[in-house]
């Protein structure tokens, strides 16, 4: 039993001392990534018809339309994201000019942020918004959009193939570390 | 979160192989009863064995091809997110990581009246997990989705694991005096399971028709199965009884072609466990859009566009929990080997029985395959076999498999009167610098021999 005790004893050492090189798994700690969310918001077509009252036929000089909106609502976007860029593009092919708002409401439906856009007529607007720091903050408590579309009056009139094209979408820049403290 | 993170890498970096469950040492190395567990048809030169209860038999094994602990973890100054980027674009979704264990609670055998066949029996207790590269999906959490076009494969996900206990008994045939057969018979208790393969579908993000982007889940099919997880409050009866049984088997032959030339072939679990108790399922199954919400200035107010989303979502890509009965088949392992033993017999191998008097030296080749979820591994070992005294046997093996071209082992086993001890360890190399090694496995445990 001697030797086999000497083996075992042997073996043992060998794999006791062998050799780790220098690691340090506490940079597990200093682990981020970075990741860019891209994502739509809302978009609406709206027509000759959409500001032309059902009923009466008379033409109506504003449009409004409200929605709940819970993209900001998850804890990964409330901790981790660093910036949002809103991106809009706004297309007029009326022959008057838009006055369009764009607006953002709290659980407690207090406006947070609002923003106006002058579309001239038969033009595209393209826009990009940036939100960091205390404006991100506020821009994530966002739970309700509205959007307002005001057609400057004393004008021409409208032919029915004429429509205004809204498109909006958020890329959420994203800084997630291993660990925090 | 991170202190397991940590125990997680060190249980790694300590236990640290690549071919999962390829006992190639052993495979062969017929002194050892633990030999007839990978080849129940091996040549038995001995009338009974009796293993030394829960140390007959240990087996751990862990690997990763791809990268090592220490290509990620070196303290050597450079910053770990770069390091962790280049690692991960040189990584692909066929890398993986694996965990083997096995550990034997008793293995007893004896000769028959009939000194032909020889019978053994046991339990052993096994865990076994790997895990692909889940390519794509770790793109996708490292990047988001930020590249308009490029298409996330949902197929990159896949993993199983499994706790086992087995009962098996086998019997060993010496049919004529070049042919040896032999059978093990399995019942698998299953004390958890979890498999997620054969995932399929594409997330992609396209230039939208209406709005910027469009956020696309093509054909998506994911799935989760597990058994035991749920009322996980009595592991070890499980071992004992569980409503998850299967059945195995295990084959195997070894041929003296003439004197000096062997060929031996085993394969092993052949079988499946059919999981009914505890289970617990989770489905996904479609295809989903998202351009954005659509306004559409309805005359009245309360306009539910949130609402209808999240109620399409759910309609279009209904989570199934249906907990239905299922079967997993159990990793399928292939052992094959040529063997061709010279040298001078010692004088006094003379007086000893026809069995024992074999040549002292042995080379050979040995092909080994496993099937996994994705593709089977394939290795292949040259190995060299001594016997050096009566007491003292060794086998060294120089193994080529999936990623490792320096993979080098050793096993020994010690004889003294009834007292048998063997010890098996492979890729030597990597005990140089464990953090660096991708790849180890160790067996060893302790029987009597009663010749």
């Amino acid at each position: 039993m001697k030797i086999q005790k000497i083996i075992s004893l042997l073996l043992m050492s060998v794999i006791i001392t062998s050799c780790v090189s220098d690691v340090d798994f506490n940079q597990v700690d200093d682990i981020s990534i970075q990741p860019i969310v891209k994502s739509s918001i809302l978009y609406f077509n709206a027509t000759t018809n959409d500001f032309i009252d059902p009923i009466t036929n008379d033409p109506i000089t504003f449009i409004s339309d409200t929605t709940d909106m819970r993209l900001f609502d998850s804890s990964l976007a409330q901790e981790d994201v660093t910036k949002i860029v809103l991106k809009f593009n706004i297309e007029n092919t009326f022959n008057k000019n838009f006055n369009l708002e764009y607006i953002f409401f709290n659980e407690a439906n207090e406006v947070i942020t609002s923003i106006p856009f002058n579309i001239i007529n038969n033009n595209i607007l393209e826009q990009e918004i940036s939100y960091e720091n205390g404006d991100l903050q506020n821009l994530l408590s966002a739970k309700k959009i509205a959007v307002i579309a005001t057609i400057e009056v004393n004008q021409d009139s409208t032919t029915p193939s004429m429509f205004l094209n809204f498109q909006s979408a958020a890329d959420s820049y994203f800084n997630i570390v291993v660990n925090e403290n | 979160m991170k202190i397991k993170l940590n125990n997680f890498l060190i249980l790694f970096l300590c236990i640290n192989t690549v071919t999962a469950q390829n006992k190639k040492i052993l495979f062969g190395f017929d002194e050892i009863p633990q030999s007839l567990m990978v080849n129940p048809g091996t040549n038995i030169n001995y009338n009974r064995h009796i293993g030394i209860p829960l140390l007959s038999g240990a087996y751990i094994h862990a690997g990763l091809t791809g990268f090592s602990i220490a290509d990620l973890f070196a303290n050597d100054g450079i910053d770990i997110n770069s390091k962790l980027r280049n690692l991960l674009e040189q990584t692909n979704r066929n890398d993986y990581y694996t965990v083997n264990q096995q550990l034997e609670l008793f293995n007893f055998g004896f000769r028959l009246k009939n000194p032909r066949d020889y019978v053994s029996f046991g339990f052993y207790q096994e865990f076994d997990g790997i895990i692909y590269h889940p390519k794509d999906i770790v793109t996708l959490a490292l990047e988001g989705n930020q590249e308009i076009g490029r298409a996330f494969n949902l197929e990159d996900l896949s993993f199983k694991a499994s706790l086992i206990g087995v009962y098996h008994i086998g019997i060993n045939r010496k049919i004529n005096r070049k042919l040896t057969v032999g059978v093990r018979g399995k019942i698998y208790l299953s004390v958890f399971n979890t498999t997620s393969v054969n995932n399929s579908g594409v997330f992609i993000t396209e230039t939208g028709e209406n709005n910027f982007y469009n956020l696309q889940l093509v054909d998506a099919n994911l799935s989760l199965r597990t058994s035991g997880i749920v009322n996980n409050n009595a592991v070890f009866s499980k071992f004992l009884f569980s409503g998850n049984m299967g059945l195995g088997v295990d084959l195997g032959l070894t041929y003296k072609l003439e004197e000096g030339l062997e060929i031996s072939a085993s394969i092993l679990d052949l079988g499946f466990i059919r999981h009914r108790k505890d289970i617990r399922n989770y489905g996904v199954k479609g295809n989903q859009m998202f351009e954005g919400l659509n306004l559409l200035f309805p005359t009245e107010e309360n306009n539910e566009y949130w609402q209808s989303l999240e109620d399409e979502f759910e309609e279009d890509l209904p989570l199934d929990t249906l907990n239905v009965k299922y079967t997993t088949t159990r990793s399928t392992k292939l052992n094959g080997s040529f063997a061709y033993r010279f040298g001078k017999k010692n004088k006094n191998d003379c007086l000893r029985s026809e069995s024992k008097n074999k040549l002292p030296n042995e080379i050979g080749i040995q092909l080994y395959t496993i099937l996994r979820p994705r593709r089977p591994q394939f290795a292949t070992t040259l190995y060299y076999y001594r016997r050096l005294t009566e007491q003292l046997r060794i086998k060294t093996t120089y193994t080529v498999d999936d990623y490792n071209f320096t993979n080098i082992g050793f096993g020994l086993t010690t004889h003294f009167k009834k007292y048998n001890f063997y010890v098996t360890a492979d890729n030597l190399l990597g005990y140089v610098d464990l953090s660096k090694s991708k790849n180890q496995a160790v067996q060893f445990g302790m029987n009597l021999i009663f010749e």
